[in-house]
């Protein structure tokens, strides 16, 4: 046995196996992608089910009806009255409204300073105490009176004090209901939620007057549609990809669908025949929304506080009406109201490709996890590699002789201290665009971006050259192999660390920089030309531009985007890009402009 | 306590119909019920049952009036005084003002014992209490008996007897509350059967499972104590409370038909001022605005009185300013308090009782009593989050301009929070309606040193006992105060988990005894250990949920196998460091790959030889 | 900083402590110059190695592995299960009651005293068929005083007169014999009518005890050599009845008198009063067996469990209304005995015939008794009676207290204070029976469930109750007996009932294997590896040894 070990060590020393890494890790990256696309298929993919019992989804009876709708449309008028009011004025008028149902009101102000904007407002909630309850847990009933795309939330507003009206009559409520209606649907929810839990920051955000027990769920109501919906649109995505317990999604679903009649889509996927093709697009749109990490509803802010929260947008045309929203909506508060135990039973990791077909992170994880690894190989071989010395005789002479094995060992110093340095500093370096992005008001963005775009280009050459100049002894091949692998090596630790907190941004992150692995100093000048020119397209920079084009955005709000979640979430998508992949492409483009030189000089020398 | 006056006017009659006269039969039993409507369409009624037995007949064992079972168990643990209160809801002070009773005879969420037991030494005392739980727990069908040593507390300050104690027996307090029980029918009916007439004669006819669990906010509470009146024998009175807050519009409602079905839509109340109103839109106006009869409210008329019942004192009491009309059923007598703002109404044994408050016209501004401002709002809640530590914040609010209130607040916490008693401040909220700044925030420093005036702290021992907090503090008048501490959540052991370890834990509300003015300033400078002044107020605030980690509970056995299969990794390293004999690289035996197949080769060959043969 | 290549790969280099292997694995590689070998190892690593290898072992054997066992094994203390099991099958101890009747004949003279007393010795041990309950004479001091003396059961007061008659005394245990003066028999007759007769009035005095006694014998797994013969099947029958109808034996009851109404009226009653005057004599009596607290209640508003107005033989089981009526058990220790006087007119369809209901005649259609629960009384009274009086109370109190005697399980013949006696003596033996069979079912159960824990608190309760028992066997009969068998009783109960034996964390040692592999395993791989090598390289090095020795010797 320790026979066998040893020489399986031994085998290090084999040239053969040290040509095999480059394969391995390319082998690794297909595998993985290979590996994503097989997940949709049935044998890989499962069928999603309602694993809290006490959930009971669809179980009860709904009587929001009748008369209520009456309600509904004098609140709807009241409403519509509001329609471009100050946000002032507007809680002016509601807060009577939510008094006379019956409800204890308060009121919140934040403000949250980004990109040169300011967000303030003032968020009122009204707490419905539930009776023979006292104060311990509490579900929130989210009314944003505009949507992220900014339009009115004409008929959620209505409905939901509709729907606290009605809720006030019933006497089963275990937990006390809270209804927030906040400015928007991004500051305001993060500024209430960081207050209820006490993680906010006094000199933005206000202090909750009144308070409740633990949240233990939240629903977000995004009707802005006027005409009759056809189905619901369940947006789950929280800050940062972090998901709502499965069984939330599910029992929305059950009440939903097999209740009340109404589809479900998720992801946008307006049309979903349960096929092949369309479960893989809801899978990569999720991942990809998952990937940005940006808040996609007034609901994404309750998840890092571990409160399952989901928002439900009617869409489509057909004949379902405001009533059978909020009948869908009184389910799912049912449901929630049965409750026990706070959400643990169901998966929180996962991906959804259809409404009832999901893939959990043990099924797809291995992805990520290879993706990260082709860096890791490539970096463990190169620093096998740079302990050898540069051979310089030709390799069909090599294959020829395996007795070579025989021949004594030899081995060379590896001077670690340059590669290390210049490693740190590239990674030092990379907090400058971190804050410059964060922190420039957005009239900046734009010129600030380009300039950075250009510095960038010209960053890796100029580090090069510096190598070659400054030292006294010229850098040498082993020291060019060594930065690369350490670079490889922080970039496949950094990446199989995030695939486990968020799978699709490691993901995403590690295909954009696999091509990284394979680029390496070349001699000959049209290899070493299409390098540069690959090197140059697959930069952060020109991946944001080009991604940003393709969305028909412009680079600035794209990247005021990023400040804002930063500044409000908490998102750190921003972080990955300019502290992760940054580094490690700047570090490769130092490898491949720089070899070259060395090389030649080493020619110059030897001839 | 002036404002209280007019809700204490009718304890005051029977309680001195009960004390002054405490030997005569009539008197050894009565009962009263008080209704009062509050504002947003609710309604208060407070039941109380009291009934008297001399220590000569309790001591020989003859139960007239006095409950036997409850007699027996008091005998068995030797227990002087005892209050057992179920409690359910919460009171909206905002809403309907001071408590009944100034808060004496409600508990916590749950349920809530306190009793002086006879005992020289601690161990006897628990010894007791150990037995008075459980025999309680069998009686009143309640987990009573889950009050261990952890639940447990000795409060310094908080209670005092209510009762007259001779001097010289030595007593012990003990305190424990369950706040995790929920209280429902099953305690209901014990209860009644406490009573000398059950629940099939008298007002307690009314009292029903379904009626009393469906209020808003209901509390159960049994006092015995010891009353010894001047001159004449002591007698042992065992009161019984019940006070719940109805939802007249729920409590309307059939009982075969409990669900809240919208309106037809023309009987929905509209507000018809509005421009956009028409037969399908309808502005809804609050209906606070009701009539109710008895019979609706408690599905029953009173069914005459029970005949042990002191005559003398009315069965049904009902207070609203007597400019209002209230219409009863025949042969009742109704009689005006001269306060004014109460009536009483006396029937025979046979008569049944209907009682039906009109719907007040829109004039008259004073339909219902304004409600009583209470002497402190208390607010309880969590601060922080994350499974690690966590932070408690109490918001105490004295709403009244000129007097300040000064009181004991009382945590008991289970002993897996521990308490940070050096992060326990009080500070009063600084106005914005201030004069500059800096004088203000001096002002308010020393104001926050002088809010905590003596501090109680019995720290919890793991798995033993609970902390056990109590804070001798004042709120200076029309201020705010927040009393804050932080904790740390420990990990319980994993048999120590209840089946619900993902709902979190409860903790016991916090009790507040807000001593009378007077005697307060006394007790604060007879200092530390000082026997506190009788209380003039209690409230209680909310029960909490504390989410403590909670493992995946599967682990025990991955961790064991993980654990020792490190163990062993280390062990193999370790010993084979220690016996192997290291050689240099080119010293060692031959492997590689050359080696195995040159190996594998001369296998084949012998094998192949072995064919051959 | 810098690395040598060949650094890491040393520890790897394979370990062989025989440099011949590896020449031959070199000289198997054709054309492969054999490679140089090792500098031989110091005697001094060698010896260090394999102490190394030692200590290790020794560690694990005689440290590791104990404390391992220990720490994981279930605790057990021993108890002594062939003594339990001798003790439940009655092996350890057979209940023999001794009782001394001593006989007073002031009108004798001695000699014709002592002939008489053997000659009815005689009568009976012929008489006698059961070896467990013997009688023996003795002649008392003659002395006129009323005292007798305590260790004996019954005193026999023959007294001169013209018939010979019998009767037991009320208030003492005395039977007093009449006899003719011609019936003495002369000191050469070997028998004689007079012994006969006493032999014959004892042994009818003592049947019913000899009788429930055996019974208890029977039922309880005594080896048959000294059970009695003859149960007739009826005697057994009745025996069993009453048996089940008493209370289990306790030190104290407690009597709870309550007054139920189903309406409002009466709500007061002279209850003192009356238990004062027509209880308290038997409870005084009963007093050296039991003691008694009492308490009292009066409840109105109480509906019987069954409304009809005639109530035959099933409505009486459901007569109590046991889910509303406020009869909860006393607390403390005693049992208690419920006697209920119910206001209303209802009548009970079937007088109970037998005797053994023990209802007084007159109170029959009135009163049933609830094996060891209690009794009812049904008492009509006019409406409007708001107090009720200690007269009216007569009637139920005595038929309370002769239904308090059967329900303690007291004989039904002889008189009262015979009575008491026999009921001392039955339940000790009852007791006795009870703890014995209770510490063989513990025994069994241990023996049963290996994996069980036994906590030390059970052991020391089974050794306490198996003293108790000893004593009690010893002093069967006499009052201490009676002590010693309720200790013993109590103890091998609580042993019984101990909570922590049924641990709900049942680790069996398949189990504990099981999860303790990974750690175990892994460690004696190299371990026994090590010591294989090490024994190969000694072996090797003794040969070798042995082989220079050859060398020099052939120089």
């Amino acid at each position: 046995m320790p026979r066998l070990l040893a020489s399986a060590l031994q085998l290090r020393r084999d040239p053969r196996i040290l040509k095999l890494p480059p394969y391995l890790s390319l082998l690794c990256i297909i595998v993985g992608v290979a590996w994503l696309f097989l997940l949709p298929l049935d044998q890989y993919s499962r069928r999603t089910y309602i694993s809290e019992n006490a959930l009971l989804p669809g179980q009860v009876h709904t009587y929001f009806s009748g008369s209520d709708q009456n309600v509904f449309r004098a609140y709807k008028h009241e409403v519509n009255e509001l329609v471009n009011k100050s946000n002032a004025e507007i809680n002016d008028k509601l807060e009577p409204i939510v008094k006379d149902i019956g409800l204890k009101t308060a009121r919140q102000n934040f403000t949250y300073r980004a990109a040169g904007h300011t967000y303030s407002g003032e968020n009122l909630y009204a707490i419905l105490q539930a009776p023979r309850g006292d104060a311990t847990e509490a579900i929130v009933l989210v009314a944003a009176w505009e949507n992220v795309k900014h339009e009115v939330n004409k008929n959620g507003i209505p409905l939901a004090l509709t729907l606290l009206r009605y809720f006030k009559r019933w006497s089963l409520w275990s937990k006390d209901i809270i209804l927030l209606i906040t400015p928007d649907s991004i500051a305001g929810p993060q500024a209430w939620v960081d207050a209820y839990h006490d993680a906010h920051n006094p000199s933005h955000v206000a202090s909750l007057p009144l308070k409740s027990g633990l949240l233990q769920g939240a629903i977000a109501i995004d009707y802005a549609q006027e005409r009759r919906f056809e189905s619901v649109h369940i947006v789950y995505d929280g800050v940062n990809g972090q998901l709502p317990n499965l069984d939330l999604i599910n029992s929305i679903v059950n009440i939903a669908g097999g209740q009340m009649g109404i589809g479900v889509a998720l992801q946008e996927m307006w049309r979903h025949n349960n096929g092949y093709s369309d479960r893989l697009r809801t899978m990569l749109r999720g991942m990809l929304k998952q990937g940005l990490g940006l808040a996609s509803g007034a609901h994404s802010s309750f998840i890092p506080y571990h409160v399952d929260a989901v928002t439900l947008r009617p869409f489509g045309e057909g004949w379902q009406d405001e009533m059978a929203m909020g009948r869908v909506i009184e389910g799912s508060f049912r449901s929630l109201n049965n409750l026990l135990e706070h959400l643990h039973q169901s998966f929180f990791f996962y991906l959804l490709m259809q409404r009832e077909r999901f893939v959990s992170i043990g099924t797809y994880l291995p992805s990520a996890m290879l993706v990260a690894a082709n860096f890791t190989i490539m970096a463990i071989a190169l620093w096998v590699k740079s302990g050898q010395p540069a051979e310089d005789a030709s390799p069909n002479t090599k294959s020829e002789t395996p007795s070579s094995t025989a021949a004594p060992p030899t081995t060379a110093e590896r001077d670690l201290f340059l590669p290390l340095g210049v490693v740190a500093l590239i990674q030092s370096l990379s907090i400058i665009p971190l804050y410059l992005f964060n922190h420039a008001p957005e009239g900046f963005l734009t010129p600030l971006f380009f300039t950075f775009a250009i510095l960038n280009t010209l960053l890796p050459p100029a580090l090069s050259q510096l190598l070659t100049t400054l030292p006294r002894s010229p850098t040498s091949e082993h020291q060019y192999n060594l930065i690369k692998s350490f670079s490889l090596l922080l970039l496949g630790m950094f990446l199989s660390t995030l695939a486990t907190l968020n799978f699709s941004l490691a993901l995403i992150t590690g295909l954009l920089a696999s091509p990284l692995t394979f680029l390496q100093p070349y001699k000959t000048p049209g290899a070493r030309i299409a390098a540069t020119v690959l090197l140059k397209t697959i930069s952060p920079t020109a991946v944001l531009l080009a991604a940003a084009t393709y969305w028909g955005t412009d680079v600035a709000s794209v990247l005021k985007e990023g400040a804002v979640a930063w500044h409000i979430c908490g998102t750190y998508s921003p972080v990955v890009v300019w502290c992760v992949w940054w580094p490690a492409w700047v570090a490769t483009g130092v490898v491949v402009l720089g070899g070259r030189g060395n090389n030649r000089r080493a020619k110059a020398k030897t001839t | 306590m002036r404002q209280l006056l007019p809700f204490l006017s009718f304890l005051w009659v029977t309680f001195l119909s009960s004390c002054v006269f405490p030997t005569t039969a009539s008197s050894d039993y009565h009962e009263q019920l008080n209704l009062r409507p509050l504002p947003l369409s609710a309604l208060l009624a407070s039941f109380n049952f009291r009934s008297n037995t001399t220590f000569s007949k309790f001591e020989k064992g003859n139960f007239r009036f006095f409950p036997r079972s409850l007699g027996q168990i008091l005998q068995h643990a030797g227990t002087r005084e005892l209050h057992l209160r179920f409690s359910l809801g919460r009171w909206d002070a905002e809403a309907w003002g001071a408590r009944p009773w100034n808060g004496a005879r409600e508990g916590g969420t749950g349920v809530e014992l306190w009793a002086w037991l006879e005992a020289e030494t601690d161990e006897e005392a628990d010894q007791k209490w150990l037995t008075l739980t459980n025999a309680l727990s069998g009686l009143f069908c309640a987990s009573l008996n889950f009050i261990d040593g952890t639940r447990t507390t000795r409060p310094v300050v908080s209670f005092q007897p209510e009762g007259d104690h001779a001097a010289d027996t030595d007593m012990q307090l003990l305190y424990g509350v369950l706040p995790h029980e929920v209280v429902c029918t099953e305690n209901l009916t014990p209860f009644l059967k406490l009573l000398p007439c059950k629940g099939k004669a008298g007002i307690a006819t009314l009292l029903d499972g379904h009626k009393l669990f469906d209020a808003s906010w209901q509390s159960m509470a049994i006092d015995i104590r010891p009353i010894c009146p001047s001159g004449e024998e002591c007698v042992l009175q065992i009161e019984q409370t019940i006070d719940m807050v109805l939802d007249i519009e729920r409590s309307k409602r059939p009982r075969d038909n409990p669900i809240p079905r919208p309106l037809p839509g023309d009987q929905l109340p509209c507000n018809t001022s509005k421009h956009y109103h028409s037969h399908d839109t309808c502005f809804p106006l609050d209906h606070s605005k009701e009539e109710w009869t008895l019979s609706q409210i408690f599905g029953k008329p009173v069914k005459g009185t029970c005949p042990l019942a002191d005559s003398t004192v009315p069965p049904v009491c009902l207070q609203v300013p007597n400019s209002r009309s209230v219409f009863v059923s025949k042969d009742v007598a109704e009689k005006k308090n001269p306060d004014g703002v109460s009536r009483c109404f006396y029937i025979s044994p046979e008569t049944e009782l209907e009682l039906m408050l009109p719907r007040p016209d829109d004039g008259a501004s004073t339909d219902i009593l304004t409600p009583e401002t209470p002497l402190l709002y208390a607010e309880r809640s969590f601060t922080g989050h994350g499974q690690e530590r966590g932070g408690v914040q109490t918001i105490l609010r004295n709403p009244s301009p000129d007097a300040e209130v000064e009181f004991i607040y009382m945590e008991t916490l289970p002993w897996f929070m521990r308490i940070y008693l050096h992060t326990m401040e009080a500070r009063v909220a600084v106005q914005a309606s201030s004069s500059n700044n800096k004088d203000r925030n001096s002002r308010s420093d020393d104001i926050n040193k002088s809010l905590i005036q003596q501090v109680y702290y019995r720290p919890a021992l793991d798995r033993a006992r609970g902390t056990q907090l109590e804070v001798r503090m004042r709120v200076p008048p029309a201020s705010t105060v927040f009393l804050t501490y932080d904790f740390e959540k420990s990990i319980l052991r994993y048999t120590e988990y209840p089946p619900d370890a993902n709902r979190g834990f409860d903790v016991a509300a916090a009790v507040i005894t807000i001593l009378s003015p007077g005697e307060g300033e006394g007790g604060a400078e007879a200092g530390a250990g000082a026997r506190a002044a009788a209380a003039a107020y209690n409230l209680r605030t909310t029960s909490l949920l504390c989410s403590l980690p909670t493992p995946d509970f599967s682990m025990p056995y991955n961790v064991i196998i993980f654990t020792s299969t490190a163990i062993a990794l280390a062990f193999g390293g370790i010993f084979n460091i220690l016996v192997r004999r290291f050689v240099a690289a080119d010293e060692g035996p031959e492997a590689g790959l050359a080696v195995l197949v040159g190996k594998l080769k001369a296998r084949l060959r012998g094998a192949a030889k072995g064919v051959k043969r | 900083m810098s690395i040598q290549q060949p650094s890491p790969d040393n520890e790897a280099a394979n370990p062989d402590e025989n440099p011949v292997t590896v020449t031959e694995t070199a000289t198997t590689k054709n054309g492969a110059p054999t490679k140089k070998q090792p500098p031989p190892e110091k005697p001094s690593d060698v010896r260090r190695r394999s102490h190394i290898i030692l200590s290790f072992w020794l560690i694990v054997l005689c440290l590791g592995l104990p404390i391992w066992w220990k720490t994981t094994t279930i605790y057990r203390a021993d108890l002594p299960l062939q003594e339990m099991l001798d003790w439940s099958d009655g092996k350890a101890c057979r209940p023999v009651f001794p009782l001394r009747i001593s006989i007073q004949a002031n009108g004798l003279q001695e000699q014709e005293a002592q002939n008489l007393l053997r000659l009815t010795q005689h009568a009976l041990d012929d008489l006698n068929d059961f070896s467990g309950h013997h009688l023996r004479l003795g002649l008392a001091a003659p002395s006129t005083s009323d005292h007798y003396d305590s260790e004996s059961v019954l005193t026999i007061r023959l007294l001169p007169g013209e018939t010979t008659t019998a009767k037991f005394d009320a208030h003492e245990p005395v039977l007093d014999i009449t006899y003719p003066p011609n019936s003495i028999p002369s000191h050469t007759s070997s028998s004689s009518p007079l012994a006969t007769y006493v032999a014959g009035q004892l042994r009818s005095a003592f049947a019913e005890e000899q009788a429930t006694i055996s019974y208890l014998l029977s039922t309880n797994s005594v080896p048959s050599d000294h059970r009695p013969q003859g149960l007739s099947s009826d005697v057994a029958d009745s025996l069993a009845k009453r048996t089940t109808r008493a209370l289990k034996y306790a030190p104290t009851y407690h009597l709870t008198f309550s007054l139920f109404t189903s309406g409002p009226l009466p709500s007061s009653w002279d209850i003192d009063q009356a238990i004062e005057e027509y209880m308290k004599p038997v409870l005084n009596v009963l007093s050296p067996i039991h003691n008694f607290t009492i308490d009292t209640q009066v409840q109105l508003y109480a509906t019987p469990g069954v409304q009809n107005q005639v109530l035959n033989k099933e409505d009486l089981s459901s007569f109590i209304n046991a889910a509303e009526w406020p009869l909860s058990p006393s607390i403390g220790g005693a049992p208690t005995v419920n006697f209920i006087v119910f206001i209303g007119n209802q009548t009970i369809a079937v007088p109970s015939q037998d005797p053994d209901e023990g209802s007084a005649p007159g109170s029959a259609s009135h009163s049933w008794l609830i094996p060891q629960w209690g009794t009812v009384y049904l008492l009509p009274l006019p409406h409007d009676t708001t107090h009720l009086s200690a007269e009216a109370l007569k009637q139920p109190l005595l038929t309370f207290t002769s239904h308090l005697l059967s329900l303690t399980g007291t004989p039904q013949s002889g008189s009262l204070p015979l009575r008491l006696s026999t009921l001392a003596r039955i339940r000790s033996a009852d007791l006795l029976l009870r703890a014995s069979s209770t510490l063989g079912s513990l025994a069994r159960l241990a023996l049963a469930l290996p994996s069980i824990s036994i906590p030390g608190r059970v052991a020391d309760g089974v050794t306490k109750t198996i003293r108790h028992l000893r004593l009690a066997c010893e002093t069967l009969g006499g009052p201490e007996g009676l002590a010693h068998a309720r200790i013993a009783e109590a103890e091998a109960e609580r042993a019984f009932f101990e909570k922590s034996m049924v641990g709900q964390l049942y680790f069996p040692d398949e189990h504990k294997v099981a999860v303790y592999l990974p750690l175990l395993g892994p460690v004696a791989v190299p371990l026994v590896m090590g010591l294989l090598n090490e024994l190969k390289a000694w072996r090797k090095r003794r040969r070798e040894a042995a082989e220079a020795g050859k060398e020099k010797k052939r120089e």
